[in-house]
């Protein structure tokens, strides 16, 4: 199962149309739309997941800390025409999820063949979760009261 | 005797974690052999020295190449079944486990590298084929790299993981062998202490997770009763949904 890391639930027609197509090639045929606002596919081999990580990123979204113990898919005001401050929710829901967003660059290495400096000369540092992240997930919601 | 020795190595080996198959050695694509990176071949004696009936298509097949490089990724044991007795004579001595002793010396010639030298197990020890077998296996696992005789791993042990923090900690910021795994090809799935990486994830009883309730002050009492009511009486449906939140 992959899951992708989409604050606020927004994303381009290219992008939807990118991971459904990505769903047929990769995956079992369906795209899910999960209550956290992202796209989760199922049935993807092992031998397709890092082509299918990949993809994604091409298409400009990731899939880091969609899952574990940090911080998850940061969520805001589903319904935009409700409220003209949803931009503004959206930019800082965008803001919150990078900044929670693990800096460990092993995503990097693992899925996404980026080169390791040499020797392991560079250790990684997690400013905000420390070596042991949290001890469960984290979720954030930002809601937009109504006037 | 071939095929009881031969399906207990094979679950000893899916024990181990293996990827393991066997076959008939006339099932065998000869040529195919060089994409194994390891072969263990057992191999009964019969006639005089002959190789065994569904063996006999393989041996003729595997005799006529002459390619010396052939092999060259291809690491292999021997074990042979025969009776030092069974001819009588100096000559007979010669028939013992003989089809092994061409295999494996052939397996040789075509550039396989043997984990360990020949077993030649012999029907004359008092308890038969067992003696030469128990030491040739153990020293089979040793080659393979496994510390412990995989017969004495209890089928259903379950996997002990250690701590989710010490796992955490310990995986150098989530790598673990994730990379290795993902190279694996021989198995479909991933390293149980890697999937704690990839997805760290707990049932705790009792708590819906993925469900939030909004109260607000200007909400009157009988919504908020009608809300809870709703909430309690769809508990089915809300476990269920959960599966798909994140």
């Amino acid at each position: 199962m992959m899951r992708v890391r989409l604050p606020g639930g927004v994303c381009t027609t290219s992008q939807w149309l990118r991971m459904d197509s990505l769903a047929d090639s990769h995956g079992n045929g369906t795209l899910k739309l999960t209550t956290r606002q992202t796209f989760q596919m199922h049935g993807i081999l092992k031998r397709n997941l890092k082509p299918a990580v990949q993809e994604v990123n091409r298409a400009l979204m990731d899939t880091i800390a969609a899952c574990g113990d940090v911080n998850r898919n940061v969520m805001c005001n589903p319904i935009p025409h409700q409220s003209e401050l949803h931009g503004a929710v959206y930019e800082f829901a965008k803001r919150l999820s990078a900044h929670l967003t693990p800096h460990t660059s092993a995503y990097h290495e693992i899925w996404l063949d980026k080169q390791v400096v040499g020797g392991n000369a560079v250790v990684d540092v997690e400013p905000i979760y420390g070596p042991t992240y949290l001890p469960r997930k984290f979720k954030i919601a930002v809601a937009v009261p109504p006037r | 005797m071939f095929t009881k020795l031969y399906i207990f190595l094979f679950f000893s080996g899916i024990r181990c974690g293996f990827n393991a198959r066997y076959n008939a050695l006339d099932d065998f694509v000869v040529s195919d052999l060089s994409q194994e990176s390891t072969v263990v071949f057992s191999v009964s004696t019969a006639g005089q020295g002959e190789f065994p009936t569904n063996g006999q298509e393989f041996w003729k097949a595997l005799s006529e190449i002459t390619d010396a490089a052939l092999f060259s990724n291809v690491n292999f044991g021997v074990l042979g079944l025969g009776d030092s007795h069974y001819w009588p004579g100096e000559d007979g001595l010669k028939y013992f486990c003989l089809p092994a002793v061409e295999l494996y010396e052939k397996m040789q010639e075509l550039g396989a590298h043997p984990l360990l030298s020949i077993g030649k197990a012999d029907d004359q020890h008092s308890d038969g084929h067992e003696t030469v077998f128990s030491s040739w296996k153990a020293e089979l696992w040793t080659a393979l790299g496994v510390g412990v005789d995989p017969a004495s791993i209890a089928e259903s042990a379950p996997s002990k993981l250690p701590p989710d923090d010490v796992i955490k900690r310990e995986s150098n910021y989530l790598r673990g062998t994730i990379a290795k795994g993902l190279a694996d090809t021989s198995t479909g799935s991933m390293a149980e202490i890697d999937a704690k990486l990839l997805k760290v994830k707990r049932t705790q009883n009792g708590i819906s997770f993925g469900l939030c309730l909004l109260y607000l002050s200007s909400s009157s009492m009988v919504s908020i009763n009608r809300m809870i009511e709703i909430c309690g009486s769809r508990e089915g449906s809300r476990t269920k949904r959960r599966h798909s939140s994140s």
